[in-house]
């Protein structure tokens, strides 16, 4: 038997996924197709929900490799930290947008897809930081116990950016980085101060959306 | 923190803000006839300020067609009252930058690398607005760069921009629908071509290749190697903007330089390559240090079939439009007459293209023309009044003439608007078509 590595499994998975639009029946039926012993999988994970984890995760490591890499991300403000992230995930997400639309696809808005767990932990403790950050520069408004769903906050932010971007038939996107753009400014003024305006523009911005195509 | 971090894109935002517009300017000429009942004192050029300022706030909140439509109206005194001048005037400079990332993100949809890794520095604010893009200035080899980077999805939008503005523009300028859409068909043709830097690159590179030979004029290099669909690369100019190097003041001698350039230029372009510069607003012009004029922005760019060509300037000989029989002929084939025009009609439409011919004409019929006589530009004001106080000619239809012209006529306004901001006094002459004709004969009137 051949030796496999994570990522080749990972790889046959996402190939066989996509092609039939569903998991293999079983570990067992998928290792037969691979060619390798069951165990050879488990050394890598316990579930295809698990794999699916590694996927999601694997987007939030390389968006993150990305951004640190980056010389000039240190020294943007909060807000534009958050917009970079979003700008950097989504070319990185480019690579498995197949896969993300098939998860979002069985879970309205993606909320409760279960293989979001580690994506989700991952980004909200990134958050986590960006909004010790702003409460620090002043960007976000100490508001006591609030403060503290605001990593949620935005990961709902993320759900709602990716929704959107499924949907989005621009060239290059171009909607979805509008929406980016939109949304940082008013997921920071509803933490910071002012709400209103960049409330109403966002909703007026997305009552519309299917009325010019 | 200025940095835009709101689009109002989408059409259901826009049309919120334009009709915000519109509420307003019925609320100004309320405000007007009521005053008018009230006090008796006919307040028009207070109307139009108070219009002119609801609309430019809306407009201001816009980016891409509105904002280009605003410019444009701005430029063109026959359309657009003083007052609304003043106020969109401002629009060329009023566009706030967008977000540091986005101009990454648009780099990296474009190169597939940051302005971080394509350039050694890279300003993350933007230098400059453009009315849909912004210039960030870059570094590279010892060079500097201005480069520009286009709002994400202007050129989706454009279209329902226009639609948004229509009944706005309608409203503003008293315009029936039809007549709008046949100014609006050119305009928006010309805008879609604007938010092609591609093309923008090619007709910059090929028209400023075909006039570098002029004197007095410079234009920066561009670089297609740092350039792509939505970014534009091209040398650094430092110098100050037209209208604030009129307001730093300097002497005759370079403002009658600088004007001669300008017009030189315009000539060469018009008459010579038939395909010119159709944006002469004052960011579009930059004086450095030196006294060296820099001409920017070949985004819009209009050319001249050789038949309108030929039939819009055989308007400038005197001679024959002072003739009746063949003024009509000239007007006729313009399509500024029609054939349903009663005979009332023609002559009414006869002396008033007349006077308008004799009036925009006359810097080209002599040697020298004086472009700081506050006379004639006032001339041309209380011309463009009388005619749009005239009711027989409301009546007409005036959607009239050739779309052709459109561009024509404001990139002309524009340039002798800039020209009497200068105040210069410049030599021209006639274009080689009517040269011959206008030697034979002497100029009567």
């Amino acid at each position: 038997m051949p030796d496999i590595t994570r990522e080749k499994l990972t790889e046959a998975y996402l190939a066989h996924l996509l092609e039939h639009g569903k998991p293999p029946a079983s570990v067992y039926k998928f290792c037969q197709e691979l060619k390798i012993e069951e165990k050879q999988f488990y050394a890598h994970a316990a579930s295809f929900k698990a794999l699916e984890g590694g996927i999601w995760r694997g987007l939030f490591d390389e968006t993150h490799a990305a951004l640190v890499k980056d010389a000039e991300y240190a020294g943007y403000p909060v807000r534009q930290k958050l917009a970079a992230f979003y700008y950097t995930f989504f070319e990185a997400a480019l690579n498995k947008r197949s896969f993300i639309e098939l998860r979002f696809a069985g879970f309205p808005g993606g909320l409760a897809c279960p293989s979001l767990k580690r994506f989700q932990e991952a980004f909200e403790d990134y958050a986590k930081g960006l909004v010790s950050a702003g409460l620090e520069s002043g960007d976000i408004a100490a508001r006591g116990k609030l403060s503290e769903v605001y990593p949620g906050g935005f990961f709902t932010q993320w759900v709602f950016i990716t929704d959107f971007w499924l949907k989005d038939e621009s060239e290059q996107f171009s909607r979805t980085d509008a929406l980016i753009e939109k949304s940082v400014a008013l997921a920071f003024d509803a933490v910071g101060s002012q709400v209103i305006d960049s409330a109403f523009d966002m909703l007026r911005f997305l009552a519309g959306r299917n009325t010019t195509a | 923190m200025s940095e835009q971090t709101s689009i109002p894109k989408h059409k259901l935002t826009r049309a919120a803000s334009l009709v915000k517009t519109g509420v307003k300017i019925g609320g100004n000429y309320a405000k007007y006839y009521g005053k008018r009942v009230v006090t008796g004192v006919n307040d028009k050029e207070g109307l139009h300020k108070d219009n002119a300022e609801d609309t430019y706030q809306a407009f201001s909140e816009l980016k891409g067609g509105p904002l280009k439509v605003a410019q444009m109206l701005s430029i063109d005194q026959n359309i657009l009252p003083p007052a609304y001048q003043e106020q969109f005037a401002q629009a060329q400079y009023s566009a706030p930058p967008l977000s540091y990332p986005l101009v990454v993100r648009t780099f990296r949809s474009e190169f597939g690398k940051g302005p971080a890794e394509l350039f050694e520095t890279f300003t993350q604010s933007a230098v400059n607005a453009a009315s849909i893009g912004q210039v960030h200035r870059a570094t590279l080899n010892g060079k500097t760069f201005a480069v520009k980077v286009q709002y994400p999805g202007v050129a989706e939008s454009l279209k329902s921009d226009l639609r948004l503005v229509k009944p706005i523009a309608m409203r503003m300028i008293g315009m029936s629908s039809e007549e709008i859409d046949y100014y609006f068909d050119e305009v928006e043709e010309r805008l879609l071509e604007e938010t092609n830097y591609r093309l923008e690159l090619e007709r910059s590179q090929r028209l400023t290749e075909l006039s570098k030979d002029l004197p007095g004029v410079h234009f920066p290099v561009y670089y297609p190697e740092l350039s792509a669909g939505r970014i534009l690369t091209m040398e650094w100019i430092d110098g100050l903007p037209l209208d604030k190097f009129i307001a730093s003041n300097p002497d005759p001698e370079t403002r009658n330089r600088i004007g001669q350039a300008m017009w030189d230029f315009y000539h060469f372009q018009v008459h010579t390559l038939k395909e010119f510069h159709a944006d002469p607003h004052p960011g579009n012009f930059l004086v450095s240090a030196d006294g060296t004029l820099t001409v920017l922005d070949f985004g819009c760019v209009k050319k001249l079939e050789d038949d309108f060509y030929k039939q819009y300037f055989q308007l400038l000989d005197l001679n024959r439009v002072l003739n009746d029989t063949d003024f009509l002929a000239m007007l006729t084939q313009l399509g500024l007459i029609l054939p349903g025009d009663s005979a009332d009609d023609r002559a009414l439409l006869l002396s008033i293209y007349r006077e308008s011919i004799e009036i925009l004409s006359r810097p080209f019929q002599g040697e020298t023309f004086d472009f700081g006589d506050p006379s004639y530009v006032r001339e041309i004001y209380a011309f463009s009044e009388r005619t749009q106080a005239n009711k027989e000619l409301k009546k007409l239809n005036s959607a009239r003439g050739s779309p052709h012209a459109i561009y024509l006529n404001r990139a002309y306004y524009g340039l002798y608007n800039l020209l009497a901001s200068l105040g210069s006094t410049i030599r021209a002459e006639l274009p080689a078509l009517l040269r011959g004709q206008a030697e034979a004969v002497p100029v009567g009137g």
